[in-house]
């Protein structure tokens, strides 16, 4: 499986992946709408921390054993035989209960939805957005090369 | 010699996460699974949202259709087990369909627990809430009902309220301690909870329970209360709070809390048979005890540790923490560990923050409990610091500021911690 690798030694906290991840999940696809027209603005899956001068960009990890479908309570959150964690917005009841498992902090609250949103990976594309936005190479894609089935 | 198959009783998450857990180990043997219910496995907290109508009632289910197929598990709908010989491997179902497996997991989940109620028996429309088959026989009565009363302001009792109060019915909660969720709320969060549920018209009788059921020509049409108070109802539903589901097994796999008794790798007292889920206890990792923990991730957590057993993978496991995430529609709260009237003696620290209230608890260097209601972004972030104490002294004041995050965590830890996640350690 691809994944995305957060080399945070050379994150600057500049912001762009998050830039890219916002227009990448917006209805317009349009780096203008999506900020200025959007209503709710979309939302972003990645999340930019800063504390002085360290800085780190995180997303969903797609745990290879992940905390947050334990707690599913309506098996909107499940994994994939390849080893994504994929959310299926139509089950989500807005428990949140995910939110309150993920180490990382990494699952977002949709508050107009009642729901939540994190990242997919941007499997639609070849190159997630976050990872092709970013100008350090603080965000790259590897294939993991270990199998996914083991826990 | 032809393997005799692996026996599940129970059909809900922590069948469903110890069928998953062993299909990715890559144990292949056929699994015979037994079901009282006669559905596919469903989210069982999901029943109040179908009661609302929050929820398409195909979007109740947990797995895809096929997952049964798929997984080579052979599902029998409606199939009980009523008997299960532990020394020979055996059983029957209330059918008649006798059954032999020398690997087992009783999955077999909780029951209501019914508080005697004089006139009870006599009285239609007294429901309890715990099961598909409750929600839609509720939602079937619903038309005619006008005052509904509840015994429970535990979480059951809470989201059967919700649901009510979306379909415009006069609720009444009568509950036995003095305030709302007792359990994993503390005074001042049940009365933010209390406070939002009465600007719904919801009224409240703590201290308090019901004496007598009033029944007229075999319809209920009321209830008496301790107090001597009556209340007018025409549905009553009882949410007292749930006990193992333990009648059809033997005395020798049962703990004195009447939970099936478990080890550390989900064993029972029997070889070859396991247990997981709201059947059984579990180690409390903050209360440093074994105890009856009936909540999902427990479930789901158990039934994941027994296919690893079963299936000879080694693990690390230190123990369950007590966590929900509840909502009453737009106020929501988020628990973990001890919150209050523990008995243990605990430093609190309490902020209160525009929209938001906050609650941690700690002993020596320990964070023991925190709770989180209004804001409950990230707080993932804080509350897996009860599972790593040793991280503890050195966030103990940075947890308490609003902007913490996975950033605050020392270096060393976050790199460990990232690489782990994602399967490089
Ligand atoms: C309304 C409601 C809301 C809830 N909300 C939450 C929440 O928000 N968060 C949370 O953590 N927990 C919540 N819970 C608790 C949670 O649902 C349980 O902890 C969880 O379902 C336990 O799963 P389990 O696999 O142990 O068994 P259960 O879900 O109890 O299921 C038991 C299974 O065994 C089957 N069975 C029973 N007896 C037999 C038999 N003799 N033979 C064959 N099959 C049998 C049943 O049909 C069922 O399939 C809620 C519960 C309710 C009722």
């Amino acid at each position: 499986m691809k994944r995305i690798v957060n080399r945070t030694e050379y994150c600057v906290g500049c912001g762009l992946c998050r830039i890219n991840c916002i227009v990448e999940h917006s209805r317009s696809k349009h780096i203008i709408k999506a900020f200025r027209d959007e209503n709710p603005r979309p939302e972003e899956a990645i999340k930019v921390l800063n504390r002085g001068a360290q800085a780190m960009a995180i997303q969903c990890q797609h745990c290879t054993t992940p905390y947050c479908i334990s707690t599913c309570i309506s098996g909107a959150l499940q994994k994939e035989a390849d080893g994504f964690v994929v959310h299926h917005p139509e089950k989500c009841v807005g428990c949140y209960s995910c939110v309150l498992a993920c180490p990382f902090g990494s699952i977002r609250i949709r508050e107009h939805e009642k729901k939540i949103f994190k990242c997919d990976l941007c499997r639609h594309r070849k190159k997630p957005a976050c990872v092709e936005g970013c100008p350090n190479r603080a965000l790259i894609q590897e294939e993991n090369e270990k199998k996914e089935k083991e826990t | 010699m032809k393997q005799a198959p692996i026996g599940v009783i129970g059909n809900s998450i922590a069948a469903i996460s110890f069928i998953e857990t062993l299909r990715q180990a890559g144990h292949r043997d056929k699994i015979l699974l037994f079901s009282k219910e006669e559905y596919p496995a469903y989210g069982r907290p999901l029943i109040s949202y179908l009661l609302a109508g929050k929820i398409d009632p195909d979007n109740i289910f947990l797995r895809s259709p096929d997952f049964y197929h798929k997984n080579n598990v052979e599902f029998l709908p409606g199939e009980e087990v009523t008997h299960l010989d532990i020394s020979n491997h055996r059983g029957k179902t209330r059918s008649g369909k006798k059954f032999a497996c020398d690997r087992l997991l009783i999955a077999a989940g909780s029951k209501p627990f019914i508080p005697p109620l004089k006139g009870i028996e006599e009285a239609s429309k007294v429901f309890t809430f715990t099961t598909l088959d409750d929600a839609q026989r509720i939602q079937a009565t619903l038309k005619n009902v006008k005052n509904v009363v509840i015994v429970g302001a535990g979480l059951i009792g809470l989201k059967a309220a919700e649901s009510l109060s979306y379909k415009n019915k006069n609720i009444s909660v009568v509950e036995l301690s003095e305030r709302i969720l007792p359990s994993v709320l503390d005074k001042q969060g049940s009365g933010l909870f209390q406070q939002r549920m009465e600007k719904d018209g919801i009224h409240f009788y703590f201290k308090n329970t019901i004496q007598r059921v009033k029944v007229k020509n075999r319809n209920l049409c009321g209830v008496e209360l301790e107090n001597g108070n009556s209340l007018p109802c025409d549905l009553l539903i009882i949410a007292a709070g749930v006990k193992p589901n333990t009648d059809f097994l033997e005395e020798s796999l049962l703990s004195e809390n009447r939970a099936i008794s478990v080890n550390r790798y989900m064993q029972t007292a029997r070889d070859g048979i396991y247990a997981a889920g709201d059947i059984c206890e579990a180690y409390d990792l903050i209360y440093n005890t074994v105890r009856h923990m009936p909540i999902w991730p427990n479930a789901y957590w158990q039934g994941h540790f027994a296919a690893l057993s079963m299936a000879g993978i080694p693990y690390n496991f230190k123990g369950h923490v007590s966590m929900n995430s509840i909502g009453y529609k737009d106020l929501h709260m988020m628990s973990a560990g001890i919150v209050e009237d523990s008995g243990i003696p605990v430093e609190s620290i309490v902020i209160n923050r525009d929209k938001s209230y906050q609650r941690f608890n700690f002993q020596d260097e320990k964070l023991v409990g925190a709770l989180f209601i209004g804001d409950v972004q990230e707080k993932g972030v804080i509350t897996h610091l009860l599972k790593h104490q040793e991280l503890v002294p050195r966030l103990k004041d940075k947890i308490q500021k609003e902007n913490f995050s996975f950033l605050d965590y020392p270096r060393e830890y976050r790199i460990h911690h990232l690489q782990k996640a994602q399967g490089k350690k």
